[in-house]
């Protein structure tokens, strides 16, 4: 760590400041503690968006810090906080102008409540994601919206058991990867020579690597 | 320099993830936020290494340095979710308020400007190469501790560190905005 020549120390401090001054705008652990427990207990989540910033960008972060606040503390007891913490805080943002919602691009609030209303839980949404070639927001999404549209899932609410096997062999295969010294850029020339997305190209990759093959990287 | 471990309260359902929230997530969170430049991102990214490093957590207690494997799976989900995840950057504030601000606050204004600059420099960085100087100068890791984070060697570690530093030597004085 002090290997910089003395003339980067003044460099090397501007980094760190500009780093520390972003630190302002991390999350309330707690409001993220209860959406974890909420995921956990098969509860919805909706994620909430951080306004926190400086300078000018304080109007908003405060009114919305005491409101996170007031959620957090309620938030173990209550059954689904979020929603309505979203709902204030979409609310708040666009009264001061912000385009801005608490859902993520392309994923409907109508689509999350049929979803998590209809009792899938967090291991659902792992095996349809997996069996779409989907992450997990578009999994919700697309579950969430034929369950509008009237139709089923082919994977039924609490149908996938937790056992964690299949997450186990793929976090295998992900570890594999990355201690075989391969990179973010040879992650990326594989999805690119396998039309596969990330995930699914490092599982893939570090089943091969387990497996003593030689990945076809040049 | 280090973000140390946070010790804040929060609400308990079981002993594994009580022991995982109490201890790391703080932490984890501060080390996303700078790593991605983005609270809700910080925030989903943690929530989902959190649940599966719940499942996992028995093995991952045995290890040596808990600390440094899960901050490895906050930055292998950021380096290869990054393309796939549409951040929408929220900046009511545009740069004449930010301006402005400057004008009625001297020094201190000067110093936001001046970080905004450099966190804007630090943001077009190759991804590994910023990951490198927020484990370094955010996180206060050892360039071992940092090779252990991202699964290659010191020496490794130390070439995008001084590949990083270089680019933002020559990148920065040519946009420097003024001199204190």
């Amino acid at each position: 760590m002090s290997t910089n020549r003395p003339h980067d120390d003044e460099l090397v401090a501007r980094i760190t400041r500009a780093l520390h001054s972003r630190d302002a705008d991390q999350p309330d652990p707690a409001v993220v503690a209860a959406r974890i427990q909420a995921e956990l207990a098969h509860v919805p989540d909706v994620p909430v968006r951080v306004l926190a910033r400086r300078g000018g960008r304080l109007v908003a972060a405060g009114v919305l810090t005491s409101t996170l606040a007031v959620a957090g503390a309620g938030a173990a007891a209550a059954a689904n906080p979020y929603s309505d913490v979203a709902r204030v805080v979409e609310g708040v943002a666009q009264s001061v102008g912000l385009e801005w919602s608490a859902m993520p691009d392309g994923y409907t609030r109508e689509q999350y409540e049929a979803f998590w209303g209809a009792g899938y839980t967090i291991d659902d949404v792992e095996a349809l994601a997996d069996l779409w070639h989907l992450d997990a927001t578009a999994t919700k999404a697309q579950a969430g919206q034929l369950l509008l549209d009237g139709q089923t899932p082919p994977v039924g609410p609490g149908a996938t058991a937790p056992d964690g096997t299949g997450s186990d062999q793929k976090q295998a295969a992900y570890d594999a990867f990355w201690e075989a010294g391969y990179t973010v850029e040879d992650l990326e020339t594989l999805a690119e020579l396998w039309g596969t997305d990330p995930m699914e190209t490092k599982a893939r990759a570090g089943q091969l690597v387990l497996d003593g093959e030689t990945l076809p990287l040049g | 320099m280090t973000a140390g471990v946070d010790s804040t309260p929060v609400p308990v359902v079981e002993p594994e993830l009580d022991h995982l929230v109490r201890v790391h997530l703080a932490g984890l969170l501060r080390y996303a936020t700078v790593l991605t430049g983005d609270g809700h991102t910080a925030a989903d990214l943690v929530q989902e290494v959190l649940l599966r490093a719940h499942v996992r957590w028995n093995r991952i207690a045995l290890m040596a340095r808990p600390d440094l494997y899960l901050r490895r799976m906050v930055t292998n989900e950021h380096l290869s979710w990054r393309r796939r995840w549409h951040v929408r950057t929220i900046r009511p504030a545009a740069d004449e308020v930010l301006a402005a601000h400057a004008d009625s606050h001297g020094d201190h204004a000067h110093g936001v400007v001046e970080e905004d600059a450099m966190w804007r420099h630090l943001e077009a960085l190759p991804p590994r190469q910023r990951t490198v100087l927020v484990l370094r100068y955010y996180e206060g890791l050892s360039d071992a501790e940092i090779s252990e984070v991202l699964g290659t060697s010191p020496a490794t570690v130390r070439s995008h560190a001084s590949r990083a530093l270089a680019t933002l030597r020559d990148t920065d004085l040519t946009t420097r905005t003024e001199q204190r």
